[in-house]
């Protein structure tokens, strides 16, 4: 029966949620506890600070999540909204030009399509629930007393609601910093996952019966090696990939470098195939310490075993990978390290199966690659329970590819760092090119007003946009009203002051200035064109030198 | 610089056990039990069919290659490892569980009642007089409802 127990599945229905909160679901699943985890600016820490954060995530992860408690981490991608950032920045106040300079750059978010990542944390809290399961509970789930609708109905009681509660909490005040997850957030990663829609669902939008009853019709077509998914925009295919037999390697993957969930955009092929990320869920559960230090123990017995079989007959010694095993999970029973299972799904999302393929491949082949050195595969015939398995509010389905592994490991994929740089409102200077890419938003002056620092320093390399940087900034403060003295020198800003004046404000006063005498040891020297001079103008709003 | 090892131990505790002698019979390098195991279960069960037929007309090494190639090609056929690493086996019975399922919708209908499967199964037996084929009626209505802001400390 062992042999037949590992492939075990669970093949009943699609469990989604009956009910979606601020930070909770409940449904036929369970009552699930909901956070969004921030990104975070870490790809540029480091070691040692990557280290010791990782070190800390790990310890949150394994205090927070309550022991035995079923947990999903899901790692979607939205596209930034250029309507979002122009509500962010439209106030009654803005003149004609304003407004044209900040509805240019949403239509220039719109055009980029940014995708921005969202990863949600949900922990099963219910009484039925691995971890929480009352003796009455499991009599009742045993005998079939409750139907799934009585037993969703009367989960969220007051118990719950304060393991919901408390859950929240712990989390905002953890190293993660996440917040309660939004209806809107947990709708739209419903309606991700089973209709493959990225717009957001606007505010307001979930007060409405007929929006909702919409977010979960859908037409889902399994087969074999892929899911067919019917969508208002044409069929999306989905396959599911996740990690072989003993897929990941046992002590070679390191922090930092073995950041296995940290880049995502790992299958468009430049022009040619413009993918977004890959899709992410991670199901797995919190090991009690007695249960982890059981499995270990068992595993020592056998190695043991192994050896003193292997001893007594022809053998004489057992493979290697019997002392290796020895060796590591002595050194793990001693450590007492929180250890986890958890079984990992990439989703790669195409048009067409022929493109399915290629990305399929282009995704294996980046994890086996020497920097993480993964197997990654596609379990056919399973297609349709590892995407059931990706929804909220269902449940752990597939065990078989789940992996078994300290707490630090699962944190060490930095699947909740980032590359956030900037502020959270602002002007759309430029582009964050980082592992959660976005729009890079600013207002310099904002520092003045927030009494902070008002000194901003561009550092880079030669030619790494400095003074492009600069001027784009300074354009949109000048647009947008604050004083600004530009002087350039080099002559590399041309065109600045006719960029302002597009947007309605005209330079009051221009200066211009004949060409220094050039000396030989000048650092900047001037225009070396006959005929050539320096243009200084001034405004009531800017003063800009070109 | 510091750096932290990402351990797995999904290797260390999935270890598979070689058997390394069988009736004071040595074995060698040892087989997986697993192997094992599941040679067993197949030979017992091609033996017990050729039990059931009648005799085997031919020579007698045509006979005995009857009892003893089938068993011996399955059972390496099983074991052959499949592109995720598992014995083939293992792929055959997903695949075989995937067929008896896929004509399951993926995605409930509107107004399903999730009960448990044994009464699905029973349920010829226990609502008789409905007609087979008959569709289940059901009430559309939305598909989640908003709950009140639980992280609302003065709403609570």
């Amino acid at each position: 029966m062992k042999l037949l127990q590992k492939f075990k599945r669970d093949e009943s229905p699609l469990r989604t949620p009956a009910a979606i909160g601020t930070g909770v679901t409940t449904g036929p699943g369970g009552v699930w506890a909901w956070v969004e985890i921030p990104p975070r600016s870490t790809d540029e820490e480091d070691a040692d600070t990557l280290v010791g954060l990782t070190l800390r995530a790990a310890s949150d992860l394994s205090t927070i999540i309550p022991v035995g408690a079923e947990f999903h981490a899901k790692i979607q991608w939205r596209n930034a909204s250029g309507a979002g950032y122009l509500d962010d920045q439209t106030h009654p106040d803005l003149t004609g030009g304003q407004t044209e300079y900040l509805t240019m750059g949403a239509q220039r978010i719109d055009q980029l399509a940014f995708p921005e990542r969202l990863v949600l944390l949900g922990v099963r809290v219910d009484r039925q629930a691995p971890g929480f399961e009352s003796t009455t509970a499991r009599v009742k789930r045993a005998t079939g007393a409750a139907t799934a609708k009585d037993e969703a109905a009367s989960m969220l009681d007051a118990a719950t609601t304060r393991e919901v509660r408390t859950f929240l909490e712990r989390m905002a005040g953890s190293s993660f910093r996440a917040r309660p997850a939004t209806p809107q957030q947990l709708a739209w990663s419903l309606r991700r996952d089973l209709h493959r829609i990225v717009e957001d669902i606007p505010e307001g939008a979930l007060i409405a019966g007929g929006q909702v009853a919409m977010l979960k019709a859908t037409q889902v077509r399994p087969a074999m090696d892929h899911v067919a998914i019917t969508a208002a925009g044409g069929v999306k295919y989905l396959r599911m990939v996740t990690t072989a037999e003993n897929g990941f390697p046992t002590e070679s993957l390191q922090c930092p470098g073995g950041e296995w969930l940290k880049v995502l955009d790992l299958v468009g092929n430049g022009q040619h195939d413009q993918a977004d990320p890959i899709e992410v869920s991670v199901r797995g559960r919190n090991v009690p310490a007695h249960e982890a230090g059981k499995r270990i123990t068992d595993a020592l017995t056998l190695t043991k075993e192994q050896t003193r079989s292997a001893a007594q007959g022809n053998a004489e010694t057992a493979p290697g990978e019997v002392e290796e095993a020895r060796r590591a999970l002595d050194a793990r029973k001693t450590s007492g390290d929180p250890m986890v299972e958890d079984g990992v799904t990439w989703v790669v999302e195409a048009d067409d199966l022929d493109t399915l393929d290629r990305r399929t491949s282009a995704l294996i082949d980046y994890y086996a690659g020497p920097r993480l050195g993964i197997k990654l595969w596609t379990p056919p015939g399973d297609q349709d329970l590892l995407f059931k398995q990706l929804v909220i509010g269902d449940t752990r389905r597939v065990a078989e590819f789940d992996n078994f592994r300290p707490m630090s490991t699962l944190a060490g994929a930095w699947f909740h760092g980032g590359s956030v740089v900037g502020a959270a409102a602002g002007l759309f200077l430029a582009q964050n090119i980082g592992s959660t890419p976005g729009p890079y938003l600013d207002r310099l002056s904002d520092a003045q007003k927030d009494r902070g620092a008002v000194t901003t320093l561009f550092l880079g390399t030669t030619g790494a946009g400095k003074t492009t940087a600069a001027a784009l900034a300074l354009l949109g403060e000048s647009v947008m009203g604050a004083w600004t003295l530009m002087t350039d020198f080099k002559g590399d800003m041309g065109g600045i002051c006719t960029a302002a004046e597009m947007f309605g404000h005209v330079a009051a006063a221009q200066i211009e200035s004949p060409p220094p005498r050039q000396k030989p040891s000048e650092p900047m020297p001037g225009p070396s064109t006959p005929g050539s001079k320096r243009r200084y103008s001034a405004a009531p709003h800017m003063s800009f030198s070109t | 610089m510091a750096a932290l090892t990402l351990y797995d131990d999904t290797r260390h505790v999935n270890l598979q056990g070689r058997q390394y002698q069988l009736f004071n019979y040595d074995l060698g390098e040892g087989i997986v039990r697993d192997h094992l195991s599941l040679g067993a279960l197949v030979a017992a069960g091609w033996a017990g069919f050729m039990w059931l037929m009648p005799p085997l007309p031919g020579p007698v090494g045509v006979v005995i290659a009857c009892w003893i190639a089938p068993p011996w090609l399955l059972i390496k056929a099983a074991l052959m490892p499949d592109r995720g690493g598992r014995p083939r086996y293992a792929l055959w019975w997903c695949r075989a569980r995937y067929l008896a399922r896929r004509h399951r919708p993926i995605v409930p209908p509107l107004g399903h009642r999730p009960v448990r499967r044994w009464l699905t199964r029973l349920e010829p037996l226990l609502r008789p007089t409905r007609h087979p084929g008959a569709a289940r009626p059901f009430t559309a209505r939305p598909e989640f409802v908003i709950l009140p802001d639980l992280t609302d400390k003065a709403a609570a």
